[in-house]
């Protein structure tokens, strides 16, 4: 096992090599550059002096090779790729203000979607074809089916409308301000638990279906085990690594931030921060947050991986 | 169990040494300008939210105002919207000079209390005000002044590192040196005359923001690049910085050695403070407002109000206490490429120009929200009084003006139109689709134009190319004619003028020559003229308005004539309640 999850980190390092150099193509591809959004940011106009020195002082006009290789050192060095070029802010900084902001919204999701999804999933498995499945069906269907900035929309209108209430527009801590904290959180973290639960449950419901018609199963059945002991115990654990599966890549999305919902309900996330440096092209910030962003979905891959370990003891990485 | 739970402990301990590592990680008609003198700031400005009668100032209080992204620093780098809205409170409107309060075409007197030119024009001496104070306690002096000219004009340098100059160092001329001639006295020189240096000069964004006493010693540790937020935020407008959560709130704070009182001597700024939290989605904002989070909405694309939004405003639980507020933003233009073909024959620029529909375009595309006008703001005295007659901008004879670009597009040989692709911001979209419509109504069909929808990045670089584009909508937001250089000038690399042109640059050698308001005004009408009727380089659209709101209770904000970086330092608003 130790030699799997060795090898497995060893390829991290190809991988993101690979991911980083693609981005920071991608990003030289793309036309116009940082300069020319700080110097017509209010739509003026400026002149051709005014922006080449621009680029000369960012250094946006030295050869690739050297962009790339001062943005390597800087990551190598965990300085996360030095400087925001827009604005000069430390880039490390922006990642330890966004981050936790996005970790918190997503660990608030997929806590949520968890307790709605499996209980859901269970009981439309063991209800099939009557009407607690129709309702979850509904319910699951809807939820796949409206988008979320939708839903986001009309939750801030139903409650101005109803409650004559909106969300404080000011992000609190949760360790200085819990309450406030609370108020702002539930509500993206409940649009967004709506639409992953809605697949969770899929998975749940299907992989249960399956699940309830092995043999083993209609052992349980037949040596007289209670069904709760049968449903919880036998059949749960083997339906989960599916559900483990779809969990771990809505993991790694979500580190990425739920760009419009963080817009929206005012969340400093990591979302917000990545759109803001692409259409700024702030090639810095973005490189290091898209390969931190390949290196959150490595580990999380890796950790799902070594999930399947010990919720299926079959399964072993054994050599 | 327990050896198949390590490999998770093992993942888990990296992630947290990872959060850790972040977690520990660094925080990181003409209205003349004032003859050389002392000149009365006018306080208040018939244009502010209104004082009830009978209602003196109150003091105290926090006026919550949103911002609509987190806000650059450095006025000198960025002409952000946003840094014009957010950086006023700490850093004042302009800086020896400004526009002054609700009338945003006279120059008034900042932290320069008067000034003399020598009678070659070749020198300027400001006498500072002698009670200005940085936030952070020091004294503002001319040393301060010329530390501040002379990083506008040259940059810094520092070993390999070269800071720019400010981005408004074409405005402030070719000045040979600055001298501090004492505390309060400040010297600029000039290698040619320079007469209409504080019309070229005063800025709203052109702010100070770049305290001497903190930046030089950066500097010289080989830091030239330093950026007014690494240094604290430190200005001398009526608020100090207190916090900025990136992405959440810029919160500014009363700062008691501000300089300026009003005509009662009264001392500002009457507020606590100003909070701006920082909502990037308009229909968030909508709703923050209408639920009485914040005060006043922002600033900018976005946060304006369109009239279905506004109208919400009006129908909801506080809509009877609004205040709506009207400003000339910028304009809607058509830039072009003449040296491309069609668009290198004049006829077919002015057939576009004659059949487009102006009045509805203001309808369709901005609900209302636009006043016809050239590229100059429609209230500015340069504009020619009778611009509202001229072929394609007058109404009544809009039919005789669309059979006649009918007949000049044939005439140049394109009876059934040509190919076009019309480039817009991703913003623009109902602008856009409005041209689109247009265009197919002039050529009779819809299949020759395209919309080509570029992120604002993609456009300035297509701007900033030779061949970038050939047809683009545009914006002018110039308030002062000789500020349109930039944006007029065909020599402008980045200019909205791709025309081999020599006229247009002797119009602004002509303007800067001279500081006659009169002939500022007599100099703007004629460019005008030129550009949009004689030679039609540049097709001007319309005027969007910029729609803001506020609280009833929010007293005393200047109301810009045109553009909305002015009047953003909140001296004088007072809240009553």
């Amino acid at each position: 096992m130790q030699r799997y999850l060795a090898q497995r980190l060893l390829l991290f390092i190809p991988a993101i090599f690979m991911a980083s150099l693609l981005i920071f193509g991608i990003m030289r591809v793309l036309p116009g550059d940082v300069a020319l959004v700080i110097l017509g940011g209010g739509g003026v106009s400026f002149d051709d002096e005014t922006y080449q020195s621009l680029r000369d002082q960012l250094g946006l006009n030295d050869p690739f090779h050297e962009q790339y290789g001062r943005w390597a050192w800087s990551m190598l060095k965990g300085e996360f790729g030095g400087k925001s070029l827009e604005n000069q802010e430390p880039i490390r900084a922006i990642v330890a203000r966004r981050f936790p902001v996005t970790l918190q919204l997503t660990l608030y999701t997929i806590v949520l979607s968890v307790m709605i999804s499996v209980p859901l999933g269970v009981v439309a498995a063991l209800k099939q074809d009557k009407w607690p499945d129709y309702v979850v069906r509904l319910f699951t269907i809807a939820g796949l089916a409206i988008p979320n900035f939708w839903t986001a929309l009309m939750v801030i209108l139903g409650l101005l409308l109803v409650f004559r209430w909106s969300p404080p527009v000011i992000y609190a801590d949760i360790w200085e301000d819990p309450w406030t904290h609370f108020q702002i959180m539930i509500w993206p973290s409940l649009v967004l638990a709506w639409t992953f639960s809605s697949y969770l449950t899929r998975v749940t419901r299907s992989s249960m279906l399956e699940v309830l018609r092995q043999d083993y199963i209609r052992t349980a059945q037949s040596k007289g085990l209670a069904e709760r002991v049968v449903v919880w115990r036998h059949a749960l654990r083997n339906t989960l690594i599916p559900v483990v599966t779809v969990a771990g890549i809505y993991l790694g999305t979500m580190l990425g931030g739920a760009v419009i919902l963080e817009a929206i309900f005012g969340l400093p996330g990591l979302g917000e921060g990545i759109v803001d440096a692409a259409l700024n092209r702030d090639y810095l910030v973005i490189q290091s947050l898209a390969t931190m962003l390949v290196f959150m979905m490595l580990a999380v891959n890796l950790l799902v991986d070594v999930a399947y370990v010990v919720i299926d003891p079959r399964i072993s990485y054994r050599s | 169990m327990r050896n198949r739970l390590r490999p998770i402990g093992l993942v888990l301990l990296m992630f947290g040494v990872l959060t850790f590592a972040i977690a520990c990680g660094e925080e990181a008609a003409p209205a003349p300008v004032k003859p050389p003198g002392v000149v009365a700031t006018p306080i208040p400005a018939p244009t502010m939210t209104p004082t009830p009668v009978g209602l003196q100032p109150k003091f105290g209080g926090i006026l919550i105002n949103s911002i609509r992204r987190d806000t650059p620093s450095d006025p000198m780098m960025s002409g952000d919207t946003t840094l014009g809205h957010a950086g006023g409170p700490m850093f004042g409107n302009g800086h020896l000079t400004k526009p002054c309060r609700g009338d945003t075409y006279n120059i008034c007197a900042g932290l320069a209390e008067s000034w003399k030119p020598s009678s070659d024009f070749t020198q300027w001496t400001f006498t500072l005000r002698d009670n200005i104070y940085w936030h952070d306690g020091t004294k503002f002096t001319a040393a301060d002044a010329k530390f501040w000219v002379d990083l506008s004009v040259n940059g810094a340098k520092q070993g390999d590192k070269a800071r720019k100059a400010s981005r408004f160092a074409a405005q402030f001329g070719d000045p040979i040196s600055s001298e501090a001639l004492s505390d309060t006295e400040l010297r600029v020189s000039f290698a040619n005359p320079f007469p209409a240096l504080l019309a070229s000069w005063t800025a709203p964004d052109n702010a100070i923001a770049h305290p001497r006493h903190l930046m030089q010693p950066e500097i010289d540790k080989g830091n030239p690049l330093v950026s007014p937020e690494e240094v604290g935020w430190i200005g001398t407008g009526p608020f100090k910085f207190e916090k900025f959560d990136k992405g959440s709130v810029l919160q500014v704070r009363k700062f008691d050695k501000y300089w300026e009182k009003d005509t009662a001597g009264r001392q500002l700024p009457f507020l606590d403070g100003v909070d701006m939290p920082v909502i990037r989605d308009p229909a968030a904002m909508d709703a923050a407002f209408r639920s009485g989070r914040i005060d006043a909405t922002g600033r900018g694309a976005g946060p304006h109000l369109s009239p279905e939004r506004k109208a919400r405003y009006r129908t909801s639980p506080v809509g009877d206490s609004t205040n709506f507020h009207y400003i000339d933003y910028l304009s809607w233009d058509l830039a072009i490429n003449t040296r491309v073909e069609p668009w290198d024959d004049i006829r077919v620029r002015r057939a576009v120009s004659l059949w487009i529909d102006r009045d509805a375009g203001i309808l369709a595309a901005d609900g209302g929200h636009g006043r016809l006008s050239t590229f100059w703001g429609p209230s500015a005295p340069w504009v020619n009084p009778d611009f509202r007659e001229w072929p394609g901008w007058n109404a009544s004879t809009k039919e005789a003006d669309r059979a006649e670009a009918k007949r000049l597009l044939a005439e140049a040989g394109y009876p059934d139109g040509f190919d076009v692709s019309i480039q817009c911001w991703t913003f623009w979209v109902p602008q856009c689709e409005f041209l689109d419509a247009q265009l197919s109504e002039l050529f009779g069909t819809r299949d020759k134009t395209t919309q080509e929808l570029i992120d604002p990045a993609t456009w300035f670089a297509n701007l900033c190319k030779e061949d970038g584009f050939i047809f683009q909508l545009n914006s002018n937001t110039s308030i002062l004619p000789q500020q349109a250089i930039n944006e007029l000038s065909p020599k402008a690399a980045c200019g909205d003028i791709k025309a081999d042109d020599t006229k247009i640059d002797e119009y602004f050698d002509k303007l800067k020559a001279t500081n006659d308001p009169k002939e500022w005004v007599t100099l703007g009408r004629e460019l005008e003229k030129y550009i949009v009727q004689e030679k039609v380089y540049y097709i001007p659209l319309w005027y969007l308005v910029a729609v803001l709101a506020t609280r009833d209770y929010v007293v005393g904000m200047p109301i810009p004539t045109q553009n909305v970086t002015p009047d953003t330092d909140h001296a004088l608003v007072w809240l009553n309640k």
